[in-house]
């Protein structure tokens, strides 16, 4: 995926990594910050492939609410997700609203957040200190996915494996009485 | 890897040394039945070609092997005293199988690995075994008192094959016959359908690796074909660049060149996909070749008979096929197939037969493996499903549903395990992978006379002639081939049923009416009903889709768009399961579509309607019924 990497097309595609710092030894303990609401989460850079302009889903039925429906990205579709829905925030369009794409196990998949703020650095001690010491938030995702906490800008950031959050979540809601029998 | 280049040239080399390896399997297998001298000729000119290839790039180890296999096939061609050569005795014949796999492992370690190097002196040993047994039985021949040879590779030479063999999927088979059958000799016979979990992890990364130096063989005549098309393309594009630079781009100046470039598009797509296909050959040797290695070794003499074997299929069908078709022919002839007395006491011919045929029908491509063997009997397998606790007892089931159940992860009816199979992994894998190419697998069997498995497979996996329609709002496709019609319902007295439904007479059978919204609507504000709807706010045009049994339902949606090729993409494994949906594509304007299945919508409604009358609702509407 690195030449998306090397591809810079004005404001529209704003990557997630520059060059050669993407290739960086480091690059597990680096995370993309981002905001939800008036909160900020970090998520491991790696697991990002891309960051794109926010544009709008083509929905498909039968799927969850936080689930959008289907973008196409140069030619490739791609599922979206809400992260403002899922993680219980207002919904509120705005220019900064970003999609970041993940390269799920199950392929690639978009979430919507309000803004993307920095990529921030901890060092292995830091990250390993925060593995102990997880944040009681109320948004739910598995324990497991939740990486720690640490502060940016004097503020408190919650650091979640998305790309593993994502991969596992089932977007399939059944809305139509006349589906939900065959199951 | 040393620079690209050369590395793109070692791996051309080893792609070549195994399609010779090949071609040796098959006169190897064929040096049973025709001439001899020819195709020991033929053998040799082939051993000489990886010779000189392996030498070529510096394998002298693996040029060293074959000059021994060489030495074989001369000594082979030598005349006895009658001045002809003597016949090739089977034991011969199984050393020289066995080369040519341990041969193929050899170059499967070299594209992973480009030092890798097996040991080669069980493999030589046996070679010399041969050479020197072939001379004495000729000197002895000439004797008065013929010596009786010995059987060639000795069992515990067998054992100590290097571990690098295990590589190779045929390391089952290729044990020689003379051997008992030990019981680590039974894990790679399956091994190749179930992915040890050992060493998964590794061979999937260098799965994808070898990916990209994959290569396809292309008849020049096509690439010429392909040529003429961008030349016509090229051609059209210049039209259209020449009058976008004289400002004189319309309708009339454009529409001849956009409409020769999308014909020409069409037609270079479907050249193109043709590429993919690729004769099933290959995989019918393979399979050949097992059928003869477990004959041996089983003692049950077989006949085996392809039919169609030229039948063209995807590059990725036949790799995807290989494997659960070896564990189809290995079940036949492990238990579908009974030893010769069993054969003899129920008046069957001594020599079994077990035919493989492919054919194309219509978009599918059907492949058959039949036995005339023992057969499947329903009520052992109900037996076992139920002693196994796959199936509650009591239960009934049809017979072709019992027989399935043999497809279900841990089924098995052998209360031991053989070196064959009866491990009860497998028809759950070969169930798996047909599934996953979007075909499916149906079972037929008599008892005593034997059982076929036939492999539906969709023929060609892309592109479909699609309808897009418009159902609140929002685009779908509609394959084509599920649509049986598109009707006008303002033509057709629409009735309203008792229990709610909608029905019209088609043809004198009565079809109900469904709304397409009703299963995959979306609660999106409404946009304003345009004039000349009707009273839903709908247009009355109407899909009619078959259901089982020939009955028919007419799906309402509210606009017909357009019918269009369209190319299908697969759904990601999360979106593959929202129901009704089969694939996805782009439209024309860039946005993502999504493909509708009319299948799961007909399937879906039936069960709908089971339900109600269940419910102590209206009694259930008989379809189909003339009025």
């Amino acid at each position: 995926m690195t030449q998306d990497s090397n591809q810079k097309s004005g404001s529209d595609t704003l990557t997630a990594s520059s060059g050669t710092q993407y290739m960086d030894q480091t690059d597990d303990a680096k995370f993309l910050i981002f905001r939800l609401g008036d909160e900020l989460y970090g998520t491991p850079l790696l697991g990002v492939r891309q960051v794109l302009q926010f544009q709008s889903a083509k929905s498909v039925p039968n799927t969850a609410k936080h689930f959008k429906g289907l973008v196409s990205v140069r030619g490739q579709i791609m599922g979206v997700v809400d992260l403002r829905i899922r993680f219980n925030y207002p919904v509120i369009e705005s220019k900064a609203n970003a999609f970041l794409v993940f390269e799920t196990d199950s392929g690639p998949l978009a979430a919507i957040v309000d803004r993307v703020e920095a990529v921030m650095r901890l060092s292995e001690e830091q990250l390993a200190s925060q593995a102990q010491n997880k944040p009681n938030i109320k948004i739910q995702i598995p324990l497991e996915f939740l990486l720690g906490a640490t502060s940016f800008q004097d503020q408190l950031v919650t650091l979640i494996d998305l790309n593993k959050t994502l991969s596992s979540e089932d977007y399939v809601e059944i809305q139509k009485a006349k589906l939900a029998i065959s199951g | 890897m040393g620079n690209a280049n050369e590395s793109k040239i070692f791996f051309l080399l080893l792609d070549e040394i195994d399609d010779t390896l090949v071609d040796i399997e098959t006169r190897c297998l064929k040096l049973e039945t025709s001439d001899q001298a020819s195709e020991l000729q033929v053998l040799f000119r082939a051993a000489h070609n990886i010779k000189g290839a392996a030498q070529l790039y510096g394998l002298s180890d693996l040029a060293s092997l074959v000059h021994n296999f060489e030495d074989l096939l001369t000594a082979l061609q030598v005349p006895n005293a009658s001045g002809k050569p003597d016949t090739v005795t089977v034991e011969t014949i199984d050393v020289m199988l066995s080369t040519q796999s341990f041969l193929r492992g050899w170059v499967t370690g070299l594209r992973e690995n480009g030092k890798f190097s097996p040991n080669v002196l069980t493999v030589r040993e046996q070679i010399n075994d041969q050479i020197t047994q072939i001379k004495n039985s000729r000197r002895a021949a000439s004797d008065p008192a013929p010596a009786r040879a010995t059987p060639a590779p000795s069992p515990a030479a067998s054992k100590t094959e290097p571990p690098t063999k295990m590589a190779n999927e045929s390391v089952a088979i290729e044990a020689p016959p003379t051997t008992i059958p030990t019981p680590t000799a039974s894990v790679p016979s399956e091994a190749p359908l179930v992915e040890p979990t050992g060493k998964s992890g590794k061979k999937k990364k260098s799965k994808s690796e070898r990916k990209a130096n994959e290569t396809i063989r292309v008849p020049t005549l096509k690439i010429d074909e392909i040529i003429q098309f961008i030349g016509e393309l090229s051609i059209n594009q210049g039209i259209l660049n020449h009058n976008l630079k004289q400002g004189t781009l319309s309708e009339a100046t454009c529409r001849n060149p956009v409409e020769l470039n999308q014909k020409a598009l069409k037609e270079l797509y479907d050249l193109i996909l043709t590429l993919r296909m690729q004769s099933a050959d290959p995989l019918f040797q393979r399979v050949e070749r097992t059928v003869r290695d477990l004959a041996r070794s089983q003692k049950k003499p077989i006949h085996l008979e392809f039919s169609g074997a030229d039948t063209p299929l995807d590059k990725i069908v036949i790799e995807m096929i290989t494997d659960p078709m070896m564990h189809l022919v290995r079940n036949a002839v492990d238990h579908g197939i009974e030893d010769e007395a069993t054969r003899r006491n129920s008046g069957k011919s001594l020599t079994a037969s077990l035919s493989i045929q492919t054919r194309q029908e219509g978009g599918q491509v059907i492949i058959s493996v039949s036995d005339d063997g023992r057969g499947l009997d329903p009520n052992t397998i109900l037996q076992k499903a139920v002693k196994l606790g796959l199936v509650p007892p009591g239960k009934r089931l049809a017979q072709a549903e019992i027989l399935n159940l043999i497809c279900l992860p841990g089924f098995t009816t052998r209360d031991t395990v053989t070196q064959i199979s009866g491990r009860g992994v497998g028809m759950d894998v070969v169930q798996k992978v047909i599934d996953s190419l979007g075909g499916h697998l149906e079972i037929t069997s008599e008892k005593g006379k034997g059982t076929t498995f036939h492999i539906n497979l969709p023929a060609n996996l892309e592109i479909i002639e699609g309808l897009t329609v418009k159902v609140t709002n929002q685009l779908y496709i509609v394959p084509r081939q599920e649509v049986t019609e598109i009707i006008d319902l303002s033509e057709y007295d629409v009735r309203r049923m008792g229990d709610g439904g909608r029905a019209i007479h088609l043809r004198g059978a009565v079809v109900p009416v469904e709304e397409l919204s009703d299963y995959i609507g979306i609660e999106a504000p409404e946009a304003p009903t345009p004039p000349g709807l009707n009273s839903r706010g709908r247009k009355q045009i109407a899909l009619v889709t078959r259901l089982e049994k020939n009955n028919k339902v007419a799906i309402c949606i509210d606009e017909l768009v357009d019918q269009r090729q369209i190319v299908v993409r697969p759904l990601s494994d999360q979106l593959s399961k929202v129901p009704c949906f089969s694939g996805v594509t782009i439209l024309g304007n860039g946005e993502p579509a999504m493909i509708l299945n009319m299948t799961v919508i007909g399937a879906s409604y039936l069960k709908w309607i089971g339900n109600q009358s269940v419910e102590g609702g209206p009694s259930q509407r008989n379809y189909g019924e003339t009025a």
